[in-house]
C-alpha cells in the first residue's frame, strides 16, 4: 500500500504561519452525501457530528476543505451544537480572503 | 416486483442510533479501530497493491471460465473420495443436505458459520424437519441464541456489547448476568460447546475457497471450531459457492495473504484448514450452490461482486454502516457488499440499500479483490429509479434537485429570493424535523452576503477569464 497523499494538505502546508493539525480520522465522510443528508438523516448527522468534534478534539480553529458541501454540513452541525469552528474553503485561504 | 416488505436500513440505523449511547459508538469505535490494523498491515507489505490486482485477476479468469473450474473441481473432489452434489438455488441445497442427514439418521447437527447456509435459510428448514443445529463460532452462537441474524459476515455479534453478551448467557444458559468478563464468557461457552460437539451426528462447514486442480477446499476461522465440527462427527457436509472457485493451490498464497489482514489486520486466520477428501472412516459431501450466482455473472454492470471472498473490509471501513449496524439492513449480507449483493435476491425487497450510502468510495479503495463497490452502489441507483421503486419523496427530492442544477438561471432566482427569505421565515417551519429533516442536527447554511458567482463576476471577469 503507497503512502497516504493529502492534496490539499500539501498545498497548505506551504502557507506561513499556517499549521496543520492532526486529527483521529482524517479519512472518515463527513456523512452529507448529497440527498442522503435528508432521506438518511440520523446516520448523515451522526457521521457529521463524530466529524466535528474530531476537529474540537484535537484544538483546529478552522476547517478547511475543497468541498463546499462538506462545509456546510460540518457548519451546520457545528453552529447547532454550538460549537466554536470556523469552515473556509481552500481557495479562501490559497487566496487570503474573501472570509 | 416481489411481494416482499421493503428494508428500510435509513429508519432501522436511526433505532440503533438513538437506542443509547452505548452501543453505535461502541460499534464505530471497534469497527475503525479493525480498519486502522487493516491499514497498518496494508502498508507493511510493499507489494499489497501488486497483490489486490492479482487476486482480483485470478477471480476475474476463473469467473470467465467457471464451467471449466467446477468441471475440474468435481472430477478431482470425486477421485478423493469425495461426494459432489450441485444445488441451482436454495430450495435444492436445503433439501439435498436434508437427505444426506435423514438417510444417516442424523438427528443433531454441529456447524461452523456460513454466509451461504444463511442465504439459504437452512437452519430454520432443518429445525422443522426435527434436526437440531447447532451454530459452533461464538459470534453466531450467541446470535442463534438471541434468535437473530449475523450483524456481520466476519463479526456475527459485533453489534453487541458483553454486558449484552452476559445477559443473554444468564437468560440461555443460566449463568451471572452480571459477569461480563470476556474470558468468563467465552469459557462458558466453550463449555456449553463441547457436548454438542460430541453429540452431533454431522459436521457442516461452508468454505471460503475451492481449489480446482485438487479438489481440495479450504475453512479459515480463528476458533478452531470448523476443524472439530469436521472431525468428530464422521460425516462433514460442506455448502460451498460456485464462485468460490480459484484454479490452482497456489493461488492461496495470494488470497490467504490478503484475507485475514483485510478481514480484521491480522496475517493470518488461527486455523486455514485444507479439506481433501473425506478423512478416514468418514464420509465427505460438497455440495455446490449457484442461487443466482450464474444470473448474476451474465450482468455486465455487476458480476465483479462475485469476486469477493466475504472478508468485510468494505462493511469495516464504511462509515454508514459502522453508524447502522448490519441488522439495519434487515438483509442477509448487510454494509456495502451488501447494498450491491442484495438487490440481486430482490430488487424491490431491497431497493432501498443503494441509497443507504454516501457513495465516499472508501469501500472500493480497501476491497482486497478490487470490486468497484462504490461504482455499483451508484448503478443500482439507476436500476431502482428507472424500475420505478422510488418512494415518492425520494422521487420528487431528486426531481427537484435534478431541475435545479440542470437550470443554471433557475438556480440562481432560487439564490437571490430564497436567500433573504430564511430571514423572515420561522423557526419552526425551518427545523421542523419532517418538512425539512436537514434541520433536526443542523443550522441552516448563512447565506453568504456575496455568492462567489457575483464575486466572481465583479472581481475576475474583467480580466478576460470569464
Amino acid at each position: 500500500m503507497g503512502e497516504p497523499f493529502d492534496k490539499t494538505a500539501s498545498l497548505l502546508s506551504k502557507v506561513k504561519g499556517l499549521v496543520i493539525v492532526p486529527v483521529d480520522r482524517p479519512d472518515d465522510c463527513c456523512g452529507f452525501g448529497g440527498t442522503f443528508c435528508v432521506t438518511d438523516e440520523a446516520v448523515s448527522a451522526r457521521m457529521g457530528l463524530d466529524k466535528v468534534h474530531d476537529h474540537l478534539r484535537h484544538g483546529a480553529e478552522y476547517v478547511v476543505s475543497p468541498d463546499m458541501s462538506c462545509l456546510m454540513h460540518q457548519q451546520g452541525i457545528a453552529r447547532r451544537a454550538d460549537l466554536d469552528l470556523k469552515y473556509i474553503h481552500v481557495a479562501q485561504v490559497l487566496n487570503g480572503g474573501p472570509f | 416486483m416481489s411481494n416482499a416488505k421493503k428494508a428500510e436500513p435509513a429508519a432501522a440505523a436511526e433505532l440503533f442510533i438513538l437506542h443509547d449511547q452505548v452501543h453505535e459508538p461502541m460499534h464505530d469505535r471497534f469497527l475503525w479501530a479493525t480498519m486502522q490494523r487493516r491499514d497498518a498491515q496494508a502498508a507493511a507489505i510493499p507489494e499489497w497493491e501488486e497483490l489486490r490486482e492479482l487476486a482480483s485477476k485470478i477471480k476475474g479468469h476463473t469467473l470467465t471460465h467457471l464451467d471449466h473450474y467446477l468441471e475440474e473441481f468435481e472430477a478431482n473432489a470425486t477421485k478423493r473420495g469425495a461426494h459432489v452434489h450441485w444445488a441451482m438455488d436454495a430450495a435444492e441445497h436445503n433439501a439435498i443436505v436434508y437427505s444426506i442427514l435423514e438417510s444417516h439418521g442424523v438427528k443433531e447437527l454441529i456447524k461452523s458459520k456460513s454466509m451461504l447456509q444463511e442465504e439459504c435459510q437452512m437452519t430454520p428448514f432443518l429445525e422443522n424437519r426435527g434436526i437440531k443445529v447447532i451454530e459452533s463460532d461464538l459470534g453466531e452462537r450467541i446470535q442463534q441464541l438471541d434468535d437473530q441474524p449475523p450483524s456481520h459476515i466476519v463479526f456475527p455479534s459485533i453489534h453487541k456489547t458483553r454486558q449484552d453478551v452476559a445477559q443473554l448467557f444468564a437468560r440461555k444458559i443460566g449463568t451471572d448476568p452480571n459477569d461480563d468478563d470476556p474470558h468468563f464468557l467465552t469459557e462458558v461457552m466453550r463449555n456449553n460447546a463441547r457436548p454438542r460437539f460430541l453429540a452431533a451426528g454431522a459436521g457442516m462447514t461452508g468454505g471460503n475457497f475451492a481449489v480446482a486442480e485438487t479438489g481440495t477446499f479450504m475453512v479459515c476461522t480463528n476458533e478452531g471450531n470448523a476443524d472439530i465440527g469436521a472431525s468428530v462427527p464422521s460425516l462433514h457436509i460442506a455448502s460451498i459457492g460456485i464462485e468460490k472457485l480459484v484454479p490452482r493451490v497456489e493461488d492461496m498464497g495470494v488470497f490467504l495473504r490478503l484475507l485475514a489482514r483485510s478481514a480484521e489486520g491480522e496475517p493470518l486466520t488461527q486455523y486455514s484448514s485444507h479439506f481433501t477428501g473425506p478423512r478416514k472412516g468418514g464420509e465427505l459431501h460438497i455440495v455446490l450452490v449457484d442461487n443466482g450466482r450464474s444470473r448474476r455473472l451474465g450482468m455486465p454492470d455487476f458480476w465483479h461482486s462475485l469476486k469477493c471472498i466475504r472478508c468485510g473490509a468494505c462493511m469495516n471501513t464504511c462509515p454508514v454502516y459502522r453508524r447502522s449496524g448490519g441488522l439495519s439492513y434487515g438483509a442477509t449480507y448487510s454494509g456495502p457488499i451488501g447494498v450491491i449483493l442484495d438487490p440481486t435476491f430482490d430488487e424491490f425487497k431491497y431497493s432501498e440499500l443503494p441509497f443507504h450510502s454516501t457513495l465516499c468510495g472508501s469501500c472500493s479503495d480497501v476491497c482486497p479483490v478490487k470490486i468497484d463497490i462504490s461504482d455499483q452502489i451508484f448503478k443500482w441507483r439507476r436500476v431502482m429509479a428507472k424500475k420505478g421503486y422510488l418512494p415518492l419523496v425520494k422521487r420528487l427530492a431528486f426531481a427537484a434537485a435534478g431541475h435545479a442544477f440542470g437550470h443554471p438561471e433557475e438556480f440562481r432566482l432560487m439564490e437571490e429570493v430564497g436567500a433573504p427569505a430564511l430571514d423572515y421565515a420561522p423557526d419552526f417551519l425551518l427545523y421542523n424535523h419532517s418538512l425539512n429533516p436537514w434541520g433536526r442536527e443542523r443550522q441552516l447554511p448563512e447565506p453568504a452576503k456575496q455568492t462567489f458567482r457575483e464575486w466572481y463576476l465583479a472581481n475576475r471577469s474583467k480580466h478576460g477569464n470569464d
